[in-house]
């Protein structure tokens, strides 16, 4: 029984019914004199009971813990995992596994999750350097957000086995240690270093546990939300790192606000800096394809995007996919989701052999 | 619908909602003492009642704090999908199937004669190489690599053999090759003024061969290096890669020198790569190559790896729309004549496969 099973939301609804007869029940069940402590702890009870269930729907909702080790224990995030566990398998043959990314120059040291697709371990592929796509989740959010919520593995088994995707490695990175502060994947004035984390150290750790590409033509990043805004600036500020960024449902302005804290420390430069629009409207923009999506009454992620759009300039090319409805949601992410990877592997590099012996 | 007259993340059904809670509560109060021999099960429903009042509040607050869903219908119907792109034949499919059995082992190489190439500006027909891969997938569409030459390079002015480099390419990755051998003052304008033939033949191909709408590269060999530079800044949405080599029958332009500050460029035998990434010259690679045929196939397989794999055309779209659509330029009317592929039967009687 996960914490974001339909049973365990079963379970608290169940408690909370109890806990409500229990209350009703003892209300009048003493007249001693801890009648009353009794009954304000019934109450008590059910006002937890109450933001429980609601705490498992959200859970249930948006995958931010799907194992209670990663509720409870002290390194669900930080910290070494076992390398190379095996979590899911798909159909084709394809993998989710777990590694962790030691951030030798960031200093950041993160668990996280690689999609091996169909044929990676085979033999015949023992030599294949295969293209990389990063995903990054939005805030809240974990890399259960794409593998839980929007089902990444199923997805991109589909894409890969239709021929519309190139056989493709996926990472899924914290980016977060602190589940209650959004590291909007900058390096913070004075702070924890994630763009240096989500770009070398990343690059760093996938190319040397996995085979890969190392070039850029071969790495593309992709995020929703608060990870789109991510993507693009990583991509806008990384260049010659990536060679295609995606986003849904993002943002393109440094966002400072209670959950990121003072990232900037006041400087304005810093901050502007890691605004994608505003880098796109007053520094030479890279040779970039960004692709932008969103619902259009999603109020902010739409307003966002025609800004983008409208100030977009070559060599910067933009391609956008919208859906009419669906708000701010997983709902919106999960039917844009194969067009996001169709759209990414039309350009990325293929999969190519390796020509030398690995390092 | 009753949400049609009160939004979700309107302050209305905010104040409803926490009316509804005060009211639930101040309901419970009252009601606590009375219910008679049912009391527990009364008692059990207020406090339940209670409960889902105020979270429904809560979640309302949380949803117009943090606009997740804007409207009851984004709330309570599906994500309607985006209406799958047709995506046309190739007029020139069931030609080249034709050649299934040579096209299998080896590709295709054939003179390509689209309408109205006369009009761009080129010395003889293109020149087409359909890989063996295109006849694996009936509907993978291809990267294609565009090689503009000046029309005097050759085995006779020392330089490479078509020929040759055709043959390399049967054991190469799957991209549509085409050789376009400009006239020089075609050439010269085609440079200066964005590169005619790079943007007329984009969607000439693409009605006759399945090749993809971006991911394209370029190969601007001597005076044409210059043609390849134009068209990459200009069309970054469909060129992704370059390569220019210096040739020594026809030096690269000074506009290309003038991009590149590598001086060793002055030397014939040479080759410079363009990364994408940026515009020359941030990222330009200086490679040297032995002899003078070995330039082109070096320069193939320097730009084979960065190519995009054959695909599938996306389930969805629309795929690939530009933030600001140019003005179309004007092109030959019987090249956006619709309709069936009126020149395919005498292309095809014509069309002169070249590899064997």
């Amino acid at each position: 029984m996960e914490p974001n099973g339909i049973a365990t939301d079963a379970v608290a609804v169940a408690g909370c019914v109890a806990l409500a007869v229990l209350t009703a029940w003892a209300w009048k069940a003493t007249k001693r004199f801890w009648a009353w402590p009794l009954r304000v702890l019934t109450v008590l009870a059910c006002v937890a009971g109450s933001l429980a269930v609601a705490g498992i729907t959200v859970n249930l909702k948006l995958n931010l813990y799907t194992t209670w080790s990663q509720l409870l224990g002290p390194g669900a995030r930080t910290g070494t995992v076992k390398p190379g566990r095996v979590v899911s398998q798909g159909q084709g043959g394809s993998r989710v596994v777990t590694f962790t990314i030691v951030g030798r120059i960031s200093g950041i040291s993160v668990s996280a999750y690689a999609y091996l697709p169909p044929g990676y371990g085979a033999p015949a592929h023992a030599h294949t350097l295969y293209p990389v796509v990063e995903a990054v989740d939005g805030f809240p959010g974990s890399p259960n957000t794409w593998l839980v919520s929007l089902h990444a593995a199923r997805m991109l088994d589909r894409e890969i086995q239709a021929g519309r995707m190139a056989p493709t490695v996926a990472i899924f990175p914290y980016q977060y240690t602190s589940p209650t502060h959004d590291s909007e994947c900058v390096n913070a004035a004075g702070g924890q270093q994630w763009e240096t984390f989500l770009t070398r150290d990343v690059r760093a750790a996938v190319t040397e546990q996995f085979r890969v590409r190392t070039d850029r033509a071969g790495w593309g990043i992709v995020g929703t939300s608060t990870g789109g805004f991510c993507a693009v600036n990583l991509a806008l500020r990384n260049p010659d790192m990536f060679a295609a960024t995606a986003s849904l449902s993002g943002y393109f302005w440094a966002l400072t606000d209670r959950t990121t804290g003072d990232l900037y420390r006041g400087d304005r430069r810093l901050r502007l800096e890691n605004s994608p629009l505003w880098r796109i409207q007053h520094l030479p923009v890279p040779d970039m394809p960004v692709f932008l999506s969103s619902a259009r009454d999603d109020r902010n992620g739409y307003a966002s995007l025609q800004h983008f759009v409208a100030a977009a300039r070559p060599p910067l090319s933009v391609t956008t996919v919208l859906v009419p409805q669906g708000g701010h949601t997983g709902g919106v992410w999960l039917v844009l989701e194969p067009s996001v990877y169709d759209w990414l592997s039309g350009w990325l590099a293929a999969p190519e052999e390796e020509r030398g012996p690995r390092a | 619908m009753w949400g049609s007259g009160l939004s979700l993340t309107g302050l209305p059904l905010l104040v409803v909602c926490w009316i509804g809670t005060k009211l639930a509560i101040g309901l419970t109060i009252v009601g606590w003492r009375h219910g008679g021999p049912a009391r527990v099960f009364t008692r059990t429903v207020s406090i339940l009642l209670c409960e889902a009042v105020a979270l429904f509040t809560l979640g309302v607050v949380a949803n117009r704090a943090f606009d997740l869903y804007p409207s009851w219908a984004a709330l309570l119907h599906p994500v309607p999908e985006p209406k799958p792109v047709p995506v046309p034949a190739a007029r020139l499919d069931g030609w080249l199937h034709g050649r299934d059995l040579r096209g299998a082992k080896h590709g295709v190489t054939f003179a390509w004669e689209p309408p109205g190439w006369g009009g761009w500006g080129l010395a003889g027909a293109p020149t087409v190489f359909a890989p063996q891969a295109y006849f694996d997938g009936p509907a993978l569409r291809f990267p294609v690599i565009v090689v503009a030459a000046p029309p005097q390079t050759g085995p006779a002015q020392g330089a490479w053999n078509d020929r040759q480099v055709l043959e390399t390419m049967v054991q190469s990755r799957a991209a549509v090759v085409v050789f376009l051998r400009l006239s020089r003052a075609a050439g010269t304008a085609a440079a200066g003024a964005g590169g005619t033939v790079t943007d007329r033949l984009p969607y000439a191909l693409s009605l006759d061969v399945r090749v993809s709408s971006h991911g394209w590269a370029l190969v601007g060999i001597g005076a044409d290096a210059a043609l390849a530079l134009t068209a990459l800044a200009q069309r970054p949405e469909r060129y992704q890669d370059g390569v220019v080599i210096a040739d020594g029958a026809a030096p690269l332009p000074p506009l290309v020198l003038a991009q590149v500050r590598h001086g060793s460029l002055e030397q014939p035998r040479c080759l410079v790569a363009r990364v994408a990434g940026g515009v020359l010259p941030p990222a330009v690679r200086l490679l040297l190559v032995g002899t003078a045929p070995a330039r082109l196939s070096a320069a193939m397989a320097w730009i084979y790896p960065l190519l995009p794999a054959p695909l599938n055309p996306p389930e969805i779209g629309p795929i690939g729309i530009p933030p600001k659509p140019r003005p179309r330029r004007p092109h030959p009317r019987s090249e956006f004549t619709p309709g069936p592929p009126r020149a395919t039967p005498a292309r095809a009687a014509g069309a002169r496969p070249v590899l064997s």
